[in-house]
Order: structure tokens, then C-alpha cells, then sequence
């Protein structure tokens, strides 16, 4: 029988069995903090006590078999594909990836992140891959379950040469809401480059916490870009490391919603001549709501830091809310740091000027939605990758669009 | 063609048009001058339909079609075209994009099938060659890190591909210098033809040096002050706002 979980009693009571010692004590720290709530600064914006308190869910239920289309659509990765079902690795599915498996070792603890603690204390099986030819992956994220399911998955993944990784999920439409922590520590080797693009597009009514640990050593290039496209509740909370001389960090992404999105994002240089580009581009309709918090840390040691973020916002009802808060902590003195912030709604005179050429203004304004949104996937930089973003996007937005 | 009768329109509870009065038969280049705050752009925006504008009387029709109840992309299906002052730079939206969307609108309305973007890039192609514009704005965003040169070619572009009937020309020769100008007046003039009429507003005579009008019309605080043929626009040159209006 699958163990329920519940957040309104303490988990190290009930979930600790067959747990590790690592997976003990992080369940240990989150129970001494419980579910983050408005009154503490980070999660100003977003409640994600208010979301789950009340809720049970089945924590990690037995595969059953995926509908004959979402089977196809997986079938048809034709990179080696890593297929997660419910939190754990299935061997069925997942295609062209026993050479890439590592033997998993004890994640090292995260603290003062809730939902990486819950990855690692309730995932059953973490997962390790070494990924040290230029590869490509793709890892599929599956939640499913007639049950509301809560999946956790621990990640640990080793970059070596030029990798490149997309991240998707793909889950039936459910009428229950569902709770997903995918929990991704990413190490680059010196010099090593990757290209991940995650795309979320999850069941209307899941409730996702993504969180990743990136660390990027000397000369080495992390180029991470998050699509928020579907789901009641996405958070992701993202820490890169600029750990060695001349590393790149690029953590990008962007918001379609009538829901609750949260981009937390914090960028630490530790290492002197390293250099940070975030750009966020956010777009809320109906009662939706997106946060973006992005921190730039720069250590004492990280002289000749380069460091830039955008967050730009597209307000599409009077009730809907984007929160901005760029913050810079700078200890190092040969720094150049910028970040720059806005929100309005779609351009007047860019709608008329659409319109005035015959366009209607219903395609008009999607034609704007989609080029406000197309400006932030332009960070990515693969070809191949960018349009499959693109795609995912205008869909989003032509999703978006019925409730013009 | 274009009848405007006893146009009055405020901003903001200020009259801007007052009984303004003009008509713009078909194959006719009219050329409408006067000074800063004249109601020049104003004019041109409550023809294209832009919001903003109060119409308090009057009406504005095309070939006997009321104008002033149509959304302005209605009015451009119409055969409305307004050549920007200042076109706007869209990042994100392609130009391709743009046009071929804007291009199969108006073909649908009429009647007509889809240009598949194969097709249409030729068409778009050849319509780039016939006017000396480069193909390389087609690449980029919609006027997007153009120079005031280009935009303006771009409306050109525009205004070829999507053949109106009635073109407004709300200050074209604004930012533009003496090469860029010809450039375009160039282009204008291929598109003349005894089915398509101009509305070219301008504050200065040169643009008319290359555009040549039928008709010049001076405008000042919302009507036209004075009428006359090209010559009057030649006469403005070497008197002034001032000089035409008191004499």
C-alpha cells in the first residue's frame, strides 16, 4: 500500500520507515519549518501552506499502464529518453539510458529550500546519470494517478563535453490535483557546457515544485530555460553556483498563465570573472499571478563578476498580478551587475498598428502575446530547441487567447 | 472616393477638427500642409479609426461608405491605408509573419484563398525588388532597430502588397533625408493609379517636389484655410504659414 501524505502532521512521524539517514534528516528539517507561508520574505508571493495543508495525497502509487496516446507521444522521443512515472525511473518506458545511469550516491543536503528537502526525503529511488559524451536527453516527467498523487524525484546528474537536455511533462488530464517535487542537482566538469529547456505543461490542476542545483565550475556554460505553461500551482526554485574562473549561467524562462506561477531565482559567484544573464518574461490573464524574485549574490572573492537580469511583465486583466523583486547583494568591489524590471499591458499603438493593417484584433493581440513572449525563448540558442519551445508557447497563448 | 464632410473632432473635451471638409476623388494625389497643431495627424488618425479621438459631428465615407462606425481593421479591409508617421517597432512579431498574416486578411476578405508562405515569399520577394527595398528586412521583427529610412520603405511595402484604394500619408517625410525621401516618393508614385487616391500630409514642400499633387489644401486650427493646385504648396515655400494665411 502507498504511504498517504499529509501536511497538516508532522512527516518524519509517518513517512520516516525505510528511509535513509539523508532522507530521515532532511524530512527532519522540514518538519521543524513545515509548509512556507506569506510571513516569511521568500514566499511573500506565493502560499504554498494555503495550496497543500488541507489536501492528502497518494505518495508515489504503483504504475499503472498511460493511455495509448500519452504512450505514443513518449514513444516517439527519438533521444534517449529518461521516463520518471510518478517519482521513479520507468524501465519500460525510458529508452537508450543504462549506459548514461550511474550508481546513485546520497544527495548532499539542501537547506533552507522545503521543497528540495522533500525531493530528497520522499523520493524512493534517486536517480544518477553521467552524462560525459556530448549527449542528448530527454527526461519525461509523468504524474498520474485516479487518486490526487504526490511523485518526489531526486536527481543527480554529472555534465562532461556539451550535453544537451530537455525536460517535459507529460500526464493525462485529471480531474484531481496533483503534487509533483522533481529535484535536479546538475554538476558541470571544467569547461563542460549544457543546454537544458523545461518545458511545463502539466494537468490544469497539478501543483509543481521544481528545484534545481546547478554547480558550474571554470570555463564551464549552464544555459537553463523554464516554460511555466500549464498548471494550478508552478514554482521553481533554481540555485546556480558559479564555482570556478570564466563559468556562464544562464537561467531564464517564461510565464503563460491564469493560475500561480513563482520563479525564484538565485545566482551566487563565488569565483572572480564569471558572468549571469537571467531573463524572465511573464504574461498573467483572468486572476492569474506570477512572481519572479531573482538575487544575484556576488562573493567578495568574485572580482570581475559580469552580471545581468530582465524581468519583464504582461498584464492581460485588471485582475491579474505580476510581482517583481530583483535583488543584488554585492560584496565584491570590480563588479558590473544590472537588473531591470517591468510590467504594463499589450501596446496600445502596436495593437492599432496591427490593426490598421486589417489584422483582427483578436489575432492582433495574439500576434503581440506572442512576440512579447518570443523575445524571451530568443535566450535559447539552439535551433532546434527554441522552436520547440516557440511551439509550446503559442499554443499556450492561443490557450490563453480563448478568454479574450 | 473619400468625402469628408463637416468633420468635428476633441481630445479630451478640445476641439481638434472643426468642420473639416474635403473630398479626394479616385486617382487624385491631395496634399494637406499646415503648421504644428493644425490637426494634421488628427485627421489621419480618426480616418484610420485609431481610439482616443471624440467624432462629436460629421461623417467620413469611402466611395459612400460610412468609415466612422468601423474598427480599424474593417476600415483597412475597406481599402483604408494610413502610412505611419511614426511606425511602430514590434520585437518578436516577424515581419514575414506579419505580412503574410496582414495579406491573407485581406484576401479572405475577399473572397480568396490562402497564400501558402511559399508563394507568398516570392510574392513578398518580387514586391522587395520592384521598390529597391532589401530583402533583409523581411527578416527581422517588425521595424524593429530599422533606421527612419527604412520604416518608412517598410510602410511602402506595405501599402504595395496590400493594394488600398485610399492612402493616407501622415507625415512620411518626417526623419527622412533627401535619398530616403526620393526612395519613397519614388515608390508612391509607382503606386499611383486612377483607382487609388493620396492623402499626403506633410509639413514641408519637398516631398511634393517628388509627389507631385493635384491638389494642396492648407490646414490651420482644424479646417482648411486655402485651397489651390500644386502651386500653392510652392507659394507656401517662399511665404510662410503666415504669409499664405494673411494674404
Amino acid at each position: 500500500m502507498p504511504a498517504l501524505l499529509n501536511f497538516s502532521q508532522p512527516l518524519a512521524d509517518v513517512l520516516s520507515k525505510a528511509r535513509s539517514d539523508a532522507q530521515r534528516a532532511a524530512l527532519q528539517r522540514f518538519d521543524d519549518h513545515g509548509l512556507p507561508h506569506p510571513r516569511m520574505e521568500r514566499w511573500k508571493y506565493t502560499n504554498p501552506s494555503k495550496a497543500l495543508t488541507d489536501q492528502t495525497f497518494i505518495l508515489q502509487p504503483a504504475r499503472t499502464p498511460l493511455p495509448a496516446p500519452l504512450a505514443k507521444k513518449i514513444e516517439a522521443i527519438a533521444t534517449p529518453r529518461l521516463v520518471l512515472h510518478n517519482g521513479v525511473i520507468d524501465p519500460d518506458t525510458s529508452h537508450d539510458v543504462e549506459n548514461l545511469l550511474s550508481i546513485p550516491t546520497t544527495p548532499p543536503a539542501v537547506t533552507g529550500n522545503c521543497f528540495a528537502e522533500l525531493s530528497i526525503a520522499l523520493s524512493d529511488a534517486p536517480f544518477s546519470l553521467a552524462l560525459h559524451k556530448n549527449t542528448h536527453l530527454t527526461i519525461v516527467h509523468v504524474i498520474a494517478g485516479d487518486q490526487p498523487t504526490a511523485a518526489f524525484s531526486c536527481g543527480m546528474i554529472e555534465i562532461a563535453g556539451e550535453a544537451q537536455i530537455d525536460e517535459i511533462f507529460l500526464s493525462p488530464e485529471t480531474p484531481t490535483g496533483h503534487l509533483a517535487c522533481p529535484g535536479l542537482m546538475m554538476t558541470l566538469a571544467p569547461g563542460a557546457r549544457v543546454n537544458r529547456q523545461r518545458i511545463i505543461d502539466a494537468p490544469a490542476l497539478a501543483m509543481l515544485a521544481t528545484n534545481d542545483v546547478i554547480t558550474i565550475p571554470e570555463r564551464a556554460t549552464c544555459r537553463s530555460f523554464t516554460a511555466n505553461l500549464r498548471g494550478q500551482l508552478l514554482i521553481n526554485e533554481t540555485h546556480a553556483r558559479l564555482a570556478g574562473a570564466g563559468g556562464d549561467a544562464r537561467i531564464s524562462g517564461c510565464s503563460i498563465t491564469r493560475a500561480h506561477v513563482d520563479n525564484t531565482s538565485l545566482v551566487e559567484h563565488i569565483a572572480p570573472s564569471c558572468t549571469s544573464r537571467s531573463v524572465f518574461y511573464s504574461i498573467a490573464s483572468d486572476k492569474g499571478r506570477i512572481a519572479t524574485q531573482g538575487k544575484i549574490h556576488v562573493h567578495r572573492t568574485a572580482q570581475q563578476t559580469d552580471g545581468y537580469q530582465m524581468s519583464r511583465g504582461l498584464l492581460l486583466s485588471k485582475q491579474a498580478e505580476i510581482d517583481h523583486k530583483p535583488e543584488l547583494e554585492i560584496y565584491a568591489d570590480d563588479v558590473k551587475c544590472s537588473h531591470g524590471a517591468t510590467v504594463g499591458e499589450l501596446d496600445k499603438d502596436a495593437l492599432f498598428y496591427l490593426r490598421a493593417r486589417g489584422i483582427y484584433i483578436s489575432q492582433a493581440r495574439q500576434m503581440l502575446i506572442k512576440g512579447f513572449v518570443h523575445t524571451a525563448i530568443d535566450e535559447i540558442t539552439d535551433d532546434d530547441a527554441r522552436a520547440r519551445v516557440t511551439q509550446a508557447a503559442d499554443q499556450a497563448v492561443e490557450r490563453l487567447a480563448q478568454s479574450f | 472616393m473619400l468625402s469628408i464632410k463637416n468633420l468635428c473632432v476633441q481630445v479630451d473635451n478640445k476641439p481638434i477638427l472643426k468642420n473639416f471638409t474635403l473630398d479626394v476623388k479616385a486617382g487624385e494625389v491631395s496634399a494637406i500642409m499646415g503648421p504644428n497643431g493644425a490637426g494634421k495627424s488628427t485627421l489621419a488618425h480618426v480616418i484610420a479609426g485609431k481610439d482616443g479621438y471624440d467624432v462629436t459631428e460629421g461623417t467620413v465615407t469611402l466611395n459612400d461608405q460610412n468609415v466612422l462606425d468601423l474598427e480599424p481593421e474593417e476600415r483597412s479591409l475597406l481599402g483604408i491605408f494610413l502610412a505611419f508617421q511614426y511606425p511602430m517597432e514590434i520585437p518578436g512579431v516577424g515581419t514575414m509573419t506579419f505580412l503574410r498574416t496582414a495579406y491573407n486578411t485581406h484576401r479572405a476578405h475577399q473572397g480568396k484563398s490562402e497564400t501558402d508562405a511559399l508563394t507568398f515569399g516570392k510574392l513578398i520577394r518580387q514586391t522587395c525588388d520592384d521598390l529597391s527595398i532589401p530583402h533583409d528586412l523581411l527578416k527581422r521583427p517588425i521595424n524593429t532597430g530599422f533606421s527612419g529610412g527604412e520604416k518608412k520603405r517598410a510602410e511602402i511595402l506595405q501599402l504595395a502588397l496590400l493594394a488600398p484604394t485610399f492612402v493616407v500619408m501622415d507625415e512620411t517625410d518626417s526623419g527622412l533625408d533627401i535619398d530616403a525621401l526620393q526612395s519613397v516618393a519614388e515608390g508612391v508614385n509607382r503606386l499611383r493609379n486612377k483607382d487609388r487616391a493620396f492623402l499626403i500630409i506633410t509639413h514641408y514642400q519637398r516631398l511634393l517636389r517628388f509627389i507631385v499633387p493635384d491638389a494642396v489644401h492648407i490646414m490651420s486650427q482644424g479646417a482648411i484655410a486655402k485651397s489651390g493646385d500644386k502651386t500653392l504648396a510652392e507659394e507656401l515655400e517662399a511665404k510662410g504659414y503666415a504669409g499664405i494665411m494673411g494674404s
